[in-house]
Parts: structure tokens; sequence; C-alpha cells
């Protein structure tokens, strides 16, 4: 695997599957509007070579005002079409305002989706604060940092979740921040763990 | 009539389910070994055709 890690960026080539080309689709329209987010899920796992699919994708918005998120909105649904409501001030109002996920198919289907959120937790506007910026193809895109996303799966403990654990600690152990990547296995409580699947 | 259910020792079936994460955990190793060997076109296109 040939790519270009520092702290901030991880720059790599790749060819794209089904699932990278909406989530670039998705990210192009939030990268022009200037409105910041970071994917959360399974996906980072899938970006970096994971041999799964997924149904959807996750992803943390910065939390904006009802006028910007019409804006959003209205890009979107040139391509886009959220499949919880077809109201944007309830989309606005009745679920993200209220801290639950709204999600984007591109028209007419169904999957893959975005599920998006407002940041509801520390951890969630750490991860904003401290997203690492992805260059597929020369495609930019936000996802939560390495050392957070391994421990936070380890957290979430399925199976599905240790593989995709394993499978970026394996791919990305050399180039992390070890010390940050125990701090928040200590923090999230998870060293037996990772010392069990992982390590 | 009523159809007759084997044994179930769930000790034995957890333990099997243990031995087979740890073999698909083995395997994830293995196959991220490789895909840190290979060009970027040759792993990504296998996950494509997964994908797709």
């Amino acid at each position: 695997m040939q790519l270009k890690y520092t702290k901030s960026k991880i720059e790599f080539e790749k060819n794209l599957n089904s699932l990278d080309a909406f989530v670039i689709d998705f990210t192009k329209i939030l990268n022009r509007l200037g409105i910041k987010y970071v994917i959360v899920s399974g996906y980072v796992a899938i970006l970096f070579g994971r041999n799964r699919s997924s149904e959807d994708v996750d992803m943390i918005v910065e939390k904006i005002a009802f006028e910007k998120f019409k804006a959003l909105w209205t890009e979107l649904d040139k391509k886009f079409e959220c499949i919880i409501t077809s109201d944007v001030k309830e989309a606005y109002e009745e679920y993200l305002a209220q801290k639950h996920a709204i999600r984007f198919s591109r028209k007419g289907e169904y999957i893959p989706n975005m599920e998006i959120k407002f940041p509801k937790v520390e951890l969630d506007f750490w991860a904003m604060g401290n997203k690492k910026e992805v260059l597929m193809n020369e495609n930019k895109l936000y996802v939560s940092p390495i050392e957070l996303q391994i421990p936070f799966k380890l957290h979430l403990g399925t199976e599905k979740d240790i593989e995709d654990a394993r499978y970026l600690y394996a791919i990305f152990k050399e180039k992390m921040d070890t010390e940050l990547l125990n701090q928040f296995n200590r923090k999230l409580n998870i060293i037996e763990l990772f010392n069990k699947y992982l390590k | 009539m009523k159809t007759k259910i084997p044994k179930i020792d769930l000790k034995e079936l957890n333990r099997l389910k243990e031995e087979n994460f740890k073999e698909r955990l083995e395997f994830i190793d293995k196959y991220a070994a490789w895909v840190k060997k290979q060009p970027n076109k040759k792993w990504s296109s296998q996950q494509a055709k997964l994908i797709d």
C-alpha cells in the first residue's frame, strides 16, 4: 500500500468502488459549502482497504444554523434525497436539532446512505477538531483520527467492529501516534480488549 | 410427530464461535499484510469487485 501519511493528512490513490464514489459525491458538496464534518464509521476501514461493504456511512456535521442547513439541503437535493423526511424544516428542527440523525441516499435509491448528525458528546467535538484530511485520488474528505477510531471500534465491541479495529491497527500501527492511541485506550477502558484482539 | 432436536452444548458452541472469530482475526492480519505489500491499484481493484 502506498500512501503519504502526516499528522494532519493521508494522501493516496486507489481504484474507487461505488461506496467511495458515493462518499466523494456527498463530501464534495459539504466541502464546496465550507461545512465542517468528520466521517466516523466503518467506512474509515473500508476506505483503506477493508474488504466489506456497508449500507451506510456515519458522519458528524458541525452544528449549523437553519439557513445554512437549508442551503446544504438545496444543493444535496440535486443528486440526493433525505430518506427520513422530505421537509427541510422538520429535518432540522425535529431531527438534527433534537440530536437525531437524518439520512441521505442518491435519488431513487436507499442504500448506501449517509447518516448525518450534529455533535453530541465531547468525543464528537474532539474528532471534528482533530479530523484527518484524506486526499483520495485528489478528492478531499475528512475522517476521524485513526488513534480514536481504533479504540472506539473496540468500545463498540461487535465482532465486525473488532475486525475493523484489527485491520486499521495492522495497516497504521507503524505510522500513527501510539501515545495518543494509548491515551484513548485508557480513557475508553478497552486496554484488555486491545491486548486480547489487537496486540 | 414432534421433531427431535440434537443435544446442544452451549459451552462448546461458544468455544467454536470464539475459535472462528480468532481465525477471522488472523485472516485479517494476513490480508492487511498482503494489502501493505501490493500496489494500490491491485488491492483496490479487488475491493471494488467485492463491494460493487
